[in-house]
């Protein structure tokens, strides 16, 4: 059986096409201060909602969708930190603001960091890429990546920190060999 | 910014902060807008790579298709699902294999010791601190990289892209799959970038030298991971006192090659090989000065001749400097006399087959063809046989030799025990029993070859076709294990069979 569904307008169109292109930056900036994936997966949730309704007060979305998202995170960010249990750690709420409002302007920085991170995610030898995608895929723990591979955990946060600082110094080289006109 | 502070950042966007490192971490973000801007890059980073995580993921289980048929949902739903896939876990990694533990294996060694418990477990490297004491190494990591170490070492391997050096000297040969590869040392790593290269680290003064032979080497500051240098083929550094600066050419023999630490073996292994007083005749195959036509027998006062070389010219053996006789026409081969009777016949030979062109092919025979010579061939289809004119046998075959490797063919005539043994590679090949005995006497015998009768107008050829590097004969029948350890003390590297 045919069902019908509902035909998307022009506008609801565009805010699927800057939210899909905008999403990793945006959780990027939520990540900076709710560490948890969780609480990033739950803000981005709330912005994305938040986003859809407000999308028509929105005067240029191309231009200034980033942006105007990171600022609804913000506020979803905050309101989500209330309700977070004080049994873990978390930065005062001035300081969130302050990287919240230090964040603002980089935008185009994170997609180029993001963008960068895949080309030298792909120049790492395999051996190394599949360790830290497996380390990132959903429900890894480096205590059962540990136990399987029969090494201490310490030793494989260790091994995921240097390759970590080697996708970072790369970002960071390409980033600079851009700027440079390389 | 301190790497304090950067661990300080790592664990908080790792979620493994606790209260009191977390004010820690607060009052340098307080006061540090660089520590600021790291977290922020690094929250990009490491959410980043959630993504593609699960991108992978959602690429491995493709099978679903949830986003190949994302585009016929309804709008609403389809908006709903982009963000709980990139949020939500719902896909698990297929199992991957894993080796357990296991970060590199020994490849070859030369009289290596090393100190009590800061050894391989037999030929396995786990993480961990080694400390070689005597002799020579060369393992091989997980991901291809061969690590050539000479006595005194101490080093810690931290994973197969990661070891520390902390006394002597290692040559790495470091093949794409590992490239990356660090070797740390007191105040500066050396990144590989795909290449051959050295590097020794002086204990007491903490200083450090590095060549590359091939490719390129990044030398990193510790800590900061500041490039200090990029080191290119041909070049030296030397780290002292904190400061990199270029260095003298090492000599050419201050890194081992990992051909060396077999021929180390070998070369190791003679003075106790010669001193079996059963052993009558041992070609090492290494001419002196201008014997290019001789392959002296090194066993003094025995009944068995030097051999005289006819035509087989002089190529590489088994290792780098080891000399072999590569025998390609139906001419070549070498001679020698086998005078006397024997009861009992040992015949061991290392070699290295090309191809198999005759029904026959001769590893050594002796000449013409009359009662008690001794016939050592293979047959074309690889089988291995032992036998002496006017013994019969039965021949039970078990296994054959292999093209282009280096193997390890031993023949044992034992009239006492009525046997007929031939072993490849320290294992029984095949098994005769002598149903009919009668006497062993060689006469003149040809290594690779053998001298048709005269009289026999069509006589075979059986011309041997590859490399020859040590031969040797006793005048008893080894045992099993005899012939296991010789296999073992001369094969050209501990991985291969």
């Amino acid at each position: 059986m045919i069902r019908d569904t509902p035909i998307p307008s022009e506008s609801d169109s565009d805010f699927v096409r800057l939210l899909a292109k905008h999403e990793p930056e945006i959780r990027a900036y939520i990540r900076a201060s709710l560490p948890s994936p969780h609480d990033v997966a739950e803000v981005m949730q709330n912005v994305s909602v938040v986003a859809w309704r407000k999308f028509s007060e929105l005067e240029n979305p191309q231009r200034d969708f980033a942006r105007w998202t990171c600022v609804i995170a913000r506020f979803e960010i905050m309101k989500f930190r209330r309700g977070l249990a004080r049994d873990r750690f978390v930065l005062d709420d001035d300081l969130v603001e302050q990287l919240c409002e230090e964040g603002l302007s980089e935008s185009d920085l994170r997609a180029k960091r993001i963008e960068q991170l895949e080309t030298c995610l792909r120049k790492l030898p395999r051996e190394r890429r599949e360790f830290v995608m497996e380390a990132y895929a959903p429900g890894a723990s480096i205590k059962e990546m540990a136990e399987k591979r029969g090494k201490k955990p310490d030793a494989l946060y260790q091994l995921l920190k240097r390759i970590r600082r080697e996708l970072e110094n790369c970002v960071d080289r390409q980033l600079n060999q851009g700027e440079a006109g390389v | 910014m301190t790497k304090e502070g950067e661990a300080l950042i790592d664990a908080y966007l790792d979620g493994s902060i606790d209260q009191e490192r977390g004010m820690a971490l607060q009052e340098l973000l307080r006061v540090d807008p660089e520590a600021r801007a790291i977290l922020r890059k690094r929250a990009t980073l490491y959410e980043s790579l959630g993504d593609l995580a699960q991108e992978v993921s959602l690429e491995s289980s493709r099978k679903n298709d949830v986003v190949g048929r994302m585009h016929l949902l309804p709008w609403g739903i389809a908006a709903v699902l982009a963000v709980a896939l990139s949020t939500l876990a719902f896909f698990k990694k297929g199992e991957r294999s894993q080796s357990e533990g296991i970060v590199g294996l020994l490849v070859n060694e030369a009289g290596a010791r090393f100190e009590e418990g800061y050894g391989p477990d037999e030929v396995k490297f786990n993480e961990g601190e080694y400390r070689l004491s005597e002799g020579a190494i060369h393992f091989r990591l997980e991901n291809g990289a061969d690590v050539v170490m000479k006595s005194p070492a101490a080093f810690r391997i931290d994973d197969s892209f990661h070891m520390e050096l902390r006394e002597g000297g290692l040559r790495a040969i470091v093949p794409p799959s590992a490239e990356g590869f660090t070797v740390a040392t007191p105040g500066v790593d050396y990144e590989d970038l795909g290449t051959e290269f050295g590097v020794s680290v002086d204990a007491d003064t903490g200083s450090s030298e590095l060549h590359v032979y091939d490719g390129q080497v990044d030398a990193k500051r510790a800590g900061d991971a500041q490039l200090l240098s990029s080191v290119l083929a041909g070049e030296t550094v030397a780290f002292e006192d904190g400061e990199l600066k270029p260095g003298a050419t090492p000599a050419s023999g201050a890194y081992l090659r990992p051909g060396e630490i077999g021929f180390l073996r070998w070369q190791s292994g003679q003075e106790a090989f010669v001193n079996d007083a059963d052993l009558i005749a041992y070609y090492a195959f290494d001419p002196q000065g201008d014997e290019l036509g001789l392959l002296r027998n090194r066993v003094l006062g025995s009944r068995v001749s030097d051999a005289r070389i006819s035509d087989a010219r002089w190529v590489g053996g088994r290792w780098p400097g080891k000399q072999a006789l590569l025998f390609d026409r139906d001419g070549d081969y070498a001679e020698f006399d086998l005078l006397g009777e024997f009861e009992e016949l040992s015949i061991g030979v290392w070699l290295k087959l090309n191809r198999l062109d005759h029904e026959l092919t001769a590893i050594v025979d002796s000449n013409l063809w009359e009662d008690g010579a001794l016939h050592f061939q293979i047959s074309r289809t690889g089988t291995i046989r032992a036998g002496v004119k006017g013994v019969e046998s039965r021949v039970r075959e078990k296994s054959n030799v292999r093209m282009d490797t280096w193997q390890h063919v031993v023949s044992v005539v034992d009239r006492p025990k009525k046997r007929i043994s031939v072993y490849v590679n320290g294992a029984l090949a095949s098994e005769s029993v002598i149903t009919q005995d009668g006497p062993i006497i060689p006469r003149a015998c040809r290594i690779g070859n053998w001298l048709q009768e005269p009289s026999w107008p069509h006589a075979p050829v059986r011309a041997l076709k590859g490399r020859i590097d040590e031969f040797a004969i006793w005048k008893r029948a080894l045992s099993q294990n005899e012939v296991q350890a010789q296999y073992e003390a001369g094969r050209p590297n501990l991985l291969d069979d």
